[in-house]
């Protein structure tokens, strides 16, 4: 393979490739993938014309893994084994994930780590998710013709690092290059910004299935800058529908309701709530008992959760030290922004328009597509940069159960800090670093993101040492801490990981012996790759055919050409072995023809030289 | 090496053109963004990765006026929170205490409305002390700058105080 595609020196056969990269958009309730084709975002959509693919996931017996709108109807039919949002519980361990109400799973704790108990064995978030991703990728190798060179996966800008770092594991897992985790918001604002290109202060209202974002973010000379952003990572559609569900308890006097009567009128409830978008009044049959509510009785209720956005997005406009007149627009983003309370309320708060002209469900994966498009390369980015801020505090804990941040809340990252800190006992040689995220001042109202020891210091008297610790988040708000005894240079390096989430060695297990892995995926990437070899085969021949085709006698051009046709009218099928065969028949059959050229090119290279040149 | 000040070209002075360090801020950003070598070598990507930390450490020490008038007493040899030398103005002291105290009551009335004219107030004191500075400098009055600087401080973290108390409130 690699003798056809010999060049002359200086030059590269390679042909010049649009790298196919995506933008994903795993959300709650769903997910979505988009790409930029002739310059334009558009969303991939399935077989079925669907671009929407709802984050279900059912884990069914023999391992029968089901994703998306096929997996679906389990979640009525066999609730415990069909996981619906799975985002709510990423990054979570089990004792926050235990707080869920109305919770349907059998949750399993492992080590910090929450575990599904399904058929298909104890999974974690990180590997549900990552089921859904590879679905993602599937959809968008299909339909764009090829291998993915890289994805931009989008998380709410409130995501802390723990659940960025599972986010980023569950792709890995799902064999996707992550080009960058891109804050929502931001994604959306990109998605806005490049068709509009109005320069300004901008807010970003998301309020998705599960979580609520705000950012406030600016626009100038191509740089996308987010001042600030806040939310909240339980607040979300979900809780909108759980208002009609708890009113409907109420009004029919239920008392206990199991798992599969809970998903039934979860779904019913979502149902009324769109209803009620269009509609004066809603109702369904809950427990065979009518129930219905009317648009006033659910705007009522609906203001205290939207009274407590309104509260987020003031305090984040405080922190980007913007005044509500300063605000250009209103970005609306995700499915709840849909309900007409909401842009209602969002757009008096702010005293100005809703943009709402891209489908609220779709804008954050076209946003995401158009950065991928820039990171593989296939665009020049002199003329957008998307510069990201930490969303939660970091810190340490120190003496007395207190947490003394490092780096602030929406500091613009990549950032590093060093702190230093000291021995408080004589002869002290182990120090022990507790790294903390959030914003209250006890440690244990912060999320616990790691501990780690030094050792290794010179025992010292009390206050000697000067132990530097340093703190670095990258582009992706992803936070590795060092840690360096100055006088005497003992090191400890660690990378955010342990506490939650899953260490390297959990993660190359899950890659090898995952059984979300199922056969016939591998297959597919089989047959996958064999057809990107076939094209590059007929490319290189074609090229080569292109240069040097006076070389050939007339019986051996057409003997390759007719073997480039046999290879060309396979290279599309989905056989495999077809197509390996056709392959290698080329290669055969062209074996003296690259000879030829090898000849010629080495001839042509050795001109002008001595022999003795290349003898060394 | 360069001072922060001069990595955005500008003087070393506390009243800096503020238009300035924003478009050079972002100038040097794009330049040094680590998504520029997303398809580049680890070294280009670990050095972009460290370039851009300290261009947004030096833009939000300059960014920051109680950063700036602090870096810029480093400068000249002056640390303003050197652990040793404590003192400070009495009546300010007595006045601080009195700040805290209002914010206790407030924490426990959880009154909101009233919290916020408190942040509301203190943030225009530190709108104040920021000018004052400003014309210390300007007569290269590093002594006085140092007290101010001090008691800025104090301003500042009364008002973080208050402003995280509103958001457990929120």
């Amino acid at each position: 393979m690699a003798l056809l595609q010999i060049s002359e020196p200086g030059q590269s056969s390679a042909p010049h490739q649009h790298k196919l990269a995506v933008g994903i958009d795993l959300g709650t309730t769903n997910s979505l993938v988009a790409s930029v084709k002739s310059g334009k975002a558009s969303v991939l959509t399935d077989e079925n014309n669907e671009a929407i693919l709802p984050s279900v996931v059912h884990c069914g017996k023999d391992n029968k893994l089901t994703v998306g709108c096929d997996a679906c109807p389990y979640a009525k039919t066999d609730p415990t084994n069909t996981i619906v949002s799975v985002k709510r519980f990423i990054g979570l361990s089990y004792k926050e994930a235990k707080e869920f109400k109305n919770c349907p799973y059998k949750l399993v704790e492992n080590l910090n780590n929450v575990l599904f108990h399904t058929a298909m064995g104890d999974l974690s978030a990180v590997e549900i998710s990552s089921s859904i991703l590879s679905s993602l990728r599937q959809r968008a190798e299909d339909s764009l013709g090829g291998e993915l060179s890289g994805a931009v996966v989008t998380v709410p800008a409130y995501f802390n690092d723990a659940q960025r770092q599972a986010t980023k594991d569950a792709a890995k897992l799902a064999n996707i290059k992550v080009l960058r985790l891109l804050n929502e918001p931001t994604a959306a604002a990109v998605a806005y910004g490049l068709e509009s290109g109005e320069e300004g202060v901008h807010a970003v209202y998301d309020l998705g299935g599960g979580t609520f974002d705000i950012s406030i973010l600016s626009f100038e000379r191509g740089v996308f800058k987010v001042l600030s952003t806040g939310g909240d990572s339980a607040l979300g559609g979900d809780d909108f529908d759980q208002l009609i569900i708890d009113d409907c308890i109420e009004e029919l006097g239920i008392k206990e309701l199991n798992p599969s009567q809970m998903q039934k009128i979860k779904q019913f409830a979502r149902i009324a709530k769109e209803t009620l978008t269009h509609e004066e009044s809603a109702k369904f049959d809950c427990l065979e008992m009518p129930y219905s509510i009317t648009k006033d009785k659910f705007n009522k209720l609906a203001k205290s959760l939207i009274k407590r956005t309104l509260l987020l997005s003031k305090r984040a406009m405080r922190d980007a030290e913007v005044e509500v007149d300063d605000i250009k627009d209103v970005i609306m983003v995700g499915g709840s922004t849909r309900m007409p309370i909401v842009r209602e309320m969002v757009g008096e708060l702010f005293n100005t328009e809703v943009l709402c002209s891209i489908n609220p469900d779709e804008v954050v994966a076209k946003g995401a597509a158009i950065q991928a498009n820039i990171l593989a390369g296939n665009k020049s980015n002199d003329d957008m940069l998307l510069l990201d801020v930490l969303p939660l505090s970091l810190g340490l804990e120190t003496m007395g159960g207190l947490v003394e941040k490092v780096i602030h809340r929406n500091t613009t990252i990549p950032i590093t800090r060093a702190q230093e800190f000291t021995t408080f006992k004589d002869g002290q040689t182990v120090m022990s670093i507790h790294v903390l995220q959030g914003e209250r001042e006890l440690v244990e109202d912060c999320r616990s993101l790691a501990k780690f020891e030094l050792r290794g210091i010179p025992p010292m008297v009390a206050g000697n040492a000067r132990i530097r610790v340093e703190f670095q988040v990258d582009a992706d708000g992803l936070l590795s801490v060092n840690a360096t005894e100055e006088t005497s240079g003992v090191k400890a390096d660690i990378t955010i990981k342990p506490s939650y989430g899953l260490s390297d060695e959990q993660m190359e297990k899950m890659l090898k012996d995952s059984i979300l892995y199922a056969k016939d995926d591998i297959e597919t990437r089989q047959l996958h790759e064999m057809q990107v070899e076939a094209d590059r085969t007929l490319e290189a021949i074609d090229s080569a055919l292109d240069k040097d085709k006076n070389m050939l006698d007339e019986v051996m051009l057409s003997a390759i050409l007719s073997a480039r046709e046999e290879l060309q009218n396979v290279a599309r099928s989905n056989e495999e072995k077809l197509i390996k065969d056709k392959i290698d028949n080329l290669e055969t059959t062209a074996a003296k023809f690259v000879e030829m050229r090898m000849n010629k090119t080495i001839a042509k290279a050795m001109q002008g030289h001595n022999l003795e040149e290349f003898e060394n | 090496m360069q001072n922060y000040f001069e990595i955005f070209a500008l003087d070393t002075v506390f009243d800096i053109d503020n238009d300035k360090l924003q478009s050079s801020y972002q100038e040097q950003i794009a330049k040094h963004h680590p998504d520029k070598f997303a398809s580049g070598s680890d070294r280009e990507k670990t050095q972009a990765l460290q370039n851009t930390s300290l261009i947004n450490t030096a833009y939000n020490t300059l960014n920051n006026p109680l950063d700036r008038a602090t870096y810029l007493l480093d400068l000249n040899g002056i640390n303003a929170f050197d652990e040793k030398d404590t003192q400070m103005d009495v009546d300010f002291l007595m006045a601080q205490i009195e700040y805290r105290e209002t914010l206790e009551s407030l924490e426990k009335n959880k009154d909101e409305m009233k919290l916020d004219d408190f942040i509301e107030s203190i943030s225009n004191k530190i709108k104040n002390s920021i000018k004052e500075l400003s014309a210390f400098f300007a007569n290269n009055e590093f002594n006085q700058a140092k007290n101010l600087v001090r008691e800025l401080k104090f301003y500042i973290q009364l008002n973080n105080k208050a402003k995280a108390l509103m958001d457990e409130i929120l």
